[in-house]
């Protein structure tokens, strides 16, 4: 018979698998309560979509050429951000019955929120592509995409690690995260280009990682422009340094967090 | 892992929990779950642990289950792998039954094929049918029951922890699953059998424990130590009913 075997090499292992069925399962339970079912994960953004475009594109015309692309990268990028974090915060949190009866390493929860928004993500990427091939002109630089993609998932990974954390021991939290996500809306530049920023707050701006990540994933894809690699790279240090902060963190309290709420 | 009978697999010394409930930002209300445990368990030997409600049978078995560590004493776990018999709280509400076993077993250290070898065992020994591939909300709390005993009993972790859950289910189902359990504690599983119940312990333990207000009082031979603990309850009433 199988051997619960608690050696760090192996735990990984087991975190992954019960990682992948418990996404896998969470996606098939969203969906069975649908009729279109596995249509809606392309059906959803498309939708979304189609809100910003029919709105700024079609009724208001604001902005001018270009505008809908230009909001559609914003939009995109920063519901990804939202709907990660919003998804993290409670996800050390709701699992106190699970972690009453079975030991489970806790970053395995904030690991199955954010894996769970990167795949709806991606479906939201493909339409997002789609529509831009149709009203854009492709260009070599779009090839960063995914590079930008993969430091924005970074930077989500580490704050997602850091709020499940800290959440079950501050339940206020969950109470300020959201706010300060919309917040995050405004600041991070979706509506509005860093130029329409007076010039002595753009530092501030870049400060940002989100506006500035908008504002790379704008450039590569609309201006044909290449990424900062510099920035990028502040970027992913930053977050490792959160993610490693926030990982030893749950690994410290591993066994504090089944005692909250008792 | 096989062990050899009367090895010692988990030795707890003077462990003592204190959990610190905040009330409010600035208070702190401690209270001592245990205070001064000490006991050992051997492969092969069902160890019943009696003690009033609240007294922190329940904690003992987080400790025992590596859930949680102790803020005082030492427990070492020499390999076993332990698991606690009432899964069926941790399980995922709309993920269904099948998905739910695999998760389970998953955490409880079975690989994909162990799982698989066993995973129609625990169908059929549940008694879900169709059931087994819908979300468990549609279940009912005896199905739920069910299953939740039928992942614990196949899955055969070196230490199973049973806390007061001798039946699960409706009646047809609880004569099944209690008469299976007898079985297996009288077998060579180590178990560790945490009740209120002194009959429980007397009639199903090789050894018994008894806590009270988070300090061991006595341990030994079962008769013995539910004796003193019943004597003991008669003599110092409480005012909580002790269900």
């Amino acid at each position: 018979m199988g051997i619960f075997d608690q050696k760090k090499n192996n735990q990984f292992r087991i975190v992954a698998r019960y990682v992948y069925y418990r996404v896998k399962s969470e996606l098939t339970a969203e969906t069975a309560r649908t009729y279109l079912s596995y249509v809606w994960w392309l059906l959803e953004p498309i939708l979304t979509i189609a809100v910003f475009y029919v709105v700024f594109g079609m009724l208001f015309e604001r902005g001018g050429e270009g505008f809908v692309s230009f909001l559609l990268l914003g939009v995109t990028a920063w519901f990804w951000f939202q709907h990660s974090i919003s998804k993290s915060v409670t996800s050390i949190r709701k699992e106190a019955r699970l972690m009453s009866q079975v030991y489970v390493p806790k970053y395995t929860f904030p690991l199955c929120a954010v894996t769970f928004m990167l795949f709806k993500h991606l479906f939201v990427v493909l339409v997002l592509v789609g529509m831009l091939l149709v009203i854009e002109t492709p260009s070599v630089t779009w090839f960063f995409y995914p590079l930008i993609f993969l430091v924005q998932l970074i930077l989500i990974l580490a704050l997602s690690v850091l709020v499940a954390a800290i959440v079950p021991f501050i339940p206020d939290l969950t109470l300020v995260v959201p706010p300060l996500l919309r917040l995050s809306l405004f600041l991070s530049g979706v509506f509005y280009s860093q130029e329409m920023i007076p010039a002595g707050y753009v530092h501030y701006f870049r400060y940002n990682p989100l506006a500035g990540l908008i504002m790379e994933y704008r450039k590569v894809m609309l201006y044909g422009q290449m990424p900062d690699f510099v920035y990028l790279i502040k970027i992913v240090l930053i977050s490792s340094l959160i993610l490693a902060f926030g990982l030893w963190l749950l690994a410290k309290l591993d066994r504090i967090y089944p005692r909250l709420n008792n | 892992m096989a062990w050899e009978h009367g090895q010692c697999l988990i030795r707890a010394q003077n462990i003592a929990v204190i959990y610190n409930r905040a009330t409010s930002l600035f208070r702190r209300d401690p209270f001592s779950a245990l205070k001064d445990v000490s006991m050992e368990l051997y492969a092969g030997e069902s160890l019943g642990v009696v003690g009033r409600n609240g007294v922190g049978k329940t904690t003992l078995l987080k400790v025992l289950a590596d859930i949680i560590r102790p803020d005082r004493g030492t427990v070492e776990n020499f390999g076993a792998t332990t698991a606690m018999l009432s899964m069926q709280a941790g399980f995922d509400q709309f993920a269904t039954g099948r998905t739910n076993i695999l998760l389970s077993a998953l955490l409880l250290g079975y690989s994909e094929d162990e799982i698989k070898e066993h995973i129609n065992d625990i169908i059929d020994y549940a008694e879900l049918g169709d059931f087994i591939d819908q979300p468990l909300v549609g279940y009912s709390a005896g199905m739920r029951a069910r299953l939740g005993f039928s992942v614990c009993y196949f899955l055969e972790p070196d230490v199973l922890l049973i806390d007061e859950a001798l039946g699960a289910g409706d009646i047809e189902f609880r004569r099944k699953s209690a008469e299976a359990m007898q079985a297996k504690i009288r077998s060579d599983q180590t178990v560790v059998l945490v009740s209120h119940e002194a009959n429980t312990i007397r009639e199903l333990c090789d050894r018994a424990v008894w806590i009270e207000e988070g300090v061991t009082r006595m341990t030994g031979d079962p008769a013995a130590v539910v004796e003193a603990y019943e004597n003991f309850v008669k003599v110092n009433p409480r005012g909580k009913p002790s269900v």
